[in-house]
């Protein structure tokens, strides 16, 4: 039941979805270690303010609700804590490692385009039995652009594009 | 070592020891710590808690209301109390007596911002000076028998303790103030904390602002493994606040003492302290 719900959501929006701004290949690097957790990752924006925007991704052991969601602990007091069902569409299962590529169209959770200007990136990972990762890099909604952000430990090298 | 001679202190408190220095007249830091700030989730969850009266900053010595919880002197054992987010008061929370420490468990049932902490009546000592000029305290009011003959300088003081935490599940919402004695008002949400961050608290003495100067002490946990304590020192501004960014991510204890003179028959001085424990993580 779930899982259908949230499946219609992607498609829906997906039908209206804007040409992507925002362009991110997230690594999750694979960890030689036992037992390996899938990590907790969260990816969204705020404004310069540092106000929550949009949630552009939220991977958590869907089984577990958001029992563990307080250790993203960026995403939990920016977002998490107060979320409805808007951030429904863009939640899924904890991801294998590997390269992930996440595209945000430039609109805010009621999908209204933002306006152009500078805003934050906030990527955030949080494994159990192991450590906690984020990035906050401030990037220009509207103009060209290139990011690199290099490997820590949850998280691999990221690149973003900014269209 | 925090606990300094009584004949030192009272002469730093100046004033026959009307006014008392922050510092001096809490023997022993008192604290409790919870097992988690912040949760998340649907179903309710608790959270454990560790209570003790120490120096060692979240190092247990001794339990609440054991044998060696001299503050006591013979009364009841102070009450552990949960206040929901919606203003509700628990029943008195049962717990253990651990040597060291007391341990207890609090289940948070509603989303919100919960104030948990030890209630206990407020605690009366006389300050004297005896007939060969040593000072010393007592428990009780000037008629108290412990007061040597011959004593002078005789000053009462009560004490009134607030030893508390706060923990959210899902939402925080807005302190509640209750109005009465020392403790945390408008500010910095104390489950928000990152370090790096500003913190900004307001410090309320009977609901109003104190006054501007009044010292607060933060103490970062884990003291037994450092060689400096590194407490810090701060002081309120003319509203009442302080503001400080922490380096160091961890689990604190606030200090702060405040005192006035007493309208009550008997007292001279009203003596209110804070212990708060609050945690910061990383950003």
């Amino acid at each position: 039941m779930k899982l259908s719900a949230l499946v219609l959501a992607t498609t829906l929006a997906s039908a209206v979805t804007h040409a992507a701004q925002l362009e991110i290949t997230l690594n999750q690097p694979a960890l030689d270690v036992q037992p390996y957790h899938r990590p907790y990752i969260a990816v969204w924006v705020e404004d310069s303010e540092r106000n929550a925007v949009a949630t552009i991704a939220l991977w958590k052991q869907l089984e577990e609700g958001d029992k563990w969601l307080k250790d993203l602990r960026q995403y939990w007091r920016k977002i998490g804590r107060n979320a409805g069902s808007e951030v429904d569409a863009v939640t899924g299962a904890t991801r294998r490692p590997g390269d992930h590529l996440l595209q945000w169209d430039g609109t805010d959770s009621q999908g209204k385009p933002l306006p152009a200007g500078e805003y934050l990136l906030n990527i955030e990972a949080s494994r159990e039995e192991g450590g906690r990762d984020y990035h906050r890099v401030a990037f220009k909604l509207g103009q060209q652009g290139q990011m690199n952000l290099p490997a820590k430990v949850e998280l691999g090298p990221i690149q973003i594009s900014i269209k | 070592m925090r606990i300094k001679p009584i004949a030192l202190w009272i002469k730093a408190a100046g004033l026959a020891g009307l006014m008392l220095s922050s510092q001096a007249a809490q023997a022993h830091a008192r604290w409790l710590v919870p097992s988690h700030t912040n949760l998340s989730g649907q179903e309710a969850h608790g959270i454990a808690l560790d209570l003790s009266i120490s120096n060692d900053i979240f190092h247990a010595d001794r339990s609440y209301g054991g044998s060696e919880d001299k503050s006591r002197n013979g009364r009841a054992k102070p009450q552990l109390i949960a206040v929901a987010p919606d203003g509700s008061r628990s029943a008195p929370i049962a717990y253990f007596d651990v040597l060291r420490k007391s341990t207890a468990g609090v289940t948070l049932a509603q989303s919100g911002t919960y104030r948990i902490g030890l209630e206990q009546p407020a605690t009366v000592f006389t300050f004297y000076k005896d007939a060969k000029g040593e000072r010393g305290r007592v428990f009780g009011g000037k008629d108290s028998k412990d007061i040597p003959a011959g004593a002078t300088e005789l000053s009462t003081t009560r004490m009134q303790a607030r030893v508390e935490t706060f923990v959210s599940r899902n939402q925080t919402t807005a302190l509640q103030p209750t109005g009465k004695g020392l403790e945390l008002g408008s500010g910095t949400h104390p489950n928000d904390l990152f370090t790096g961050e500003t913190i900004r608290w307001q410090l309320l003495q009977d609901g109003k602002p104190v006054a501007e100067g009044t010292e607060v002490t933060l103490m970062r946990g884990a003291t037994r493994y450092r060689n400096e304590r590194g407490d810090i020192q701060l002081k309120t501004d003319a509203k009442g606040f302080i503001e400080v960014s922490l380096a160091h991510a961890g689990m604190y204890l606030l200090e702060a003492g405040v005192n006035r003179a007493s309208d009550t028959q008997g007292i001279d001085n009203e003596r209110a302290s804070l212990f708060l424990t609050f945690e910061v993580v990383p950003a």
